[in-house]
């Protein structure tokens, strides 16, 4: 088993791959996507495309096909979760005091936010003036599937891409699934799970990272809050990209929509609560403690 | 194209009513076996059914279609679930509804399948765990999980 070990995104990520050898030179092609991937859409870096709307005036623009993809997925999980969802809430993020990758303190201006109107109209982005985009909640996991995309493109069939907990496998080379324990939210010492994980993509989210005063990373646009009562939530589905949109949407909206959720990412999840309850989806197929 | 979204439409409800059909034959079947005790000179309280009201919330530029299911059910009996998706403008499903078709409510394995269902996980440490491959978890996290599977991992 070959394992390398990366730094992106903002956190540590380790390909497992079932192949005799993982070269440097594919190791670098890896590499080469994911600081591209980086570059093109954290909204840390200003010159980003998630940042090229900072200052413009409403109208019509074209996008690269890239991120019309990531858009149209972001569009999907803000009609899902009823708005609760939105892209476009970069500049609350940073109001609030996560403007880099350190969080501040709050800068006061939070209830000034107005959420930017966007939609998209063909291949082009139609928005009604200024607009920063984070795609937080589903970038990371598309990035994940673009890892396998790469590995897959050099001939490698058995792997599992771990993206800082996130991840999606194919499966070992003697058929077997990846066996994979899921951290308890909150309990960095305790499993809630385990699962197998083959052909899947598996997404974790809880809301003691990242945190900040009274915020953490997983804010409702329409309340201008932090959300609260739930602490952690974890979807399995056919790839990370899925997975990590269903993650987002539970954290984002009630559980009378988890229907509609699980349905359209063909998603099994489980949803922590501050109380002590979790939520289980009725097919959800791994082991639970 | 109106046509392909009724197809679309269609072939959605079918799907739903198929998973929540197979769902409630899979939770009959598995249902634990009510055990025989004394009976106890207290009174007892019938237990209450467990139902819900379901709101619909139906977003401007969205229409909610309806259509009702009758399906068999152990004991020679049909029940009758009444589905509703709510649709967006371009034809996809943003909320799916399940009721009894006669009370309009929902019974718990209606909102089990809508839901999810409620259940309790304790955990187990780390050091119980055999043979993990790697851990899922929210980035950012601690890389105390991940580092300590090495030293299990040397243990085993």
């Amino acid at each position: 088993m070959q394992e390398f070990i990366y730094k992106a995104l903002g956190t540590s990520w380790c390909l497992l791959v079932d192949a005799p050898e993982f070269p440097e030179a594919a190791r670098e092609v890896v590499l080469d996507y994911v600081t591209d991937f980086e570059k093109r859409f954290s909204r840390f870096l200003p010159d980003s495309e998630v940042n090229a709307f900072r200052t413009s005036g409403a109208g019509e623009y074209p996008i690269s096909p890239e991120f019309m993809t990531l858009l149209r997925r972001a569009d999907r999980l803000r009609t899902l979760t009823a708005g609760s969802y939105d892209p476009a809430m970069a500049n609350l993020l940073e109001r609030a005091g996560y403007g880099g990758k350190q969080m501040e303190s709050p800068d006061g201006d939070v209830e000034k936010f107005s959420l930017p109107h966007w939609e998209l109209s063909g291949e082009k982005l139609v928005i009604d003036g200024p607009v920063a985009f984070d795609l937080g909640g589903t970038g990371k996991g598309y990035c994940i599937d673009g890892v396998a995309a790469v590995l897959r493109r050099l001939g490698y069939e058995y792997f599992l891409v771990d993206g800082g907990g996130d991840m999606v496998g194919t499966k070992k080379r003697d058929g077997s699934a990846w066996h994979i324990a899921l951290e308890y939210p909150g309990k960095k010492d305790t499993a809630a799970g385990t699962l197998e994980l083959s052909h899947q993509g598996l997404a974790v989210s809880d809301s003691f990272r990242r945190r900040w005063g009274k915020w953490h990373h997983i804010v409702n646009p329409k309340e201008k809050k932090a959300v609260e009562g739930i602490i952690g939530c974890m979807a399995v589905a056919q790839d990370a990209w899925a997975a990590d949109s269903v993650t987002s949407g539970l954290f984002l909206t009630s559980a009378e929509r988890y229907g509609a959720l699980s349905l359209e990412f063909q998603a099994e999840y489980l949803v922590f609560y501050q109380d002590g309850q979790v939520r289980k989806s009725p097919h959800w197929n791994g082991e639970l403690f | 194209m109106t046509k392909i979204k009724k197809s679309v439409v269609l072939v959605a409800c079918v799907v739903a009513i198929s998973i929540f059909v197979y769902y409630r034959q899979v939770m009959k079947i598995f249902q634990p076996v009510a055990k025989v005790e004394e009976a106890e000179p207290a009174v007892v309280e019938a237990p209450t059914p467990v139902a819900k009201k379901i709101s619909l919330e139906v977003p401007a530029g969205s229409k909610a279609v309806s259509t009702v299911a009758n399906y068999p059910v152990p004991g020679d009996n049909v029940d009758m679930v009444k589905f509703t998706l709510v649709v967006d403008k371009a034809g996809v499903i943003s909320q799916v509804v399940m009721v009894d078709a006669k009370t309009e409510e929902a019974d718990e394995h209606q909102v089990a399948f809508m839901d999810g269902l409620s259940t309790m996980i304790k955990g187990k440490k780390l050091s119980e765990l055999k043979a993990v491959d790697r851990v899922g978890k929210s980035s950012l996290t601690t890389n105390a999980f991940n580092d300590s599977l090495d030293e299990l991992k040397a243990a085993l």
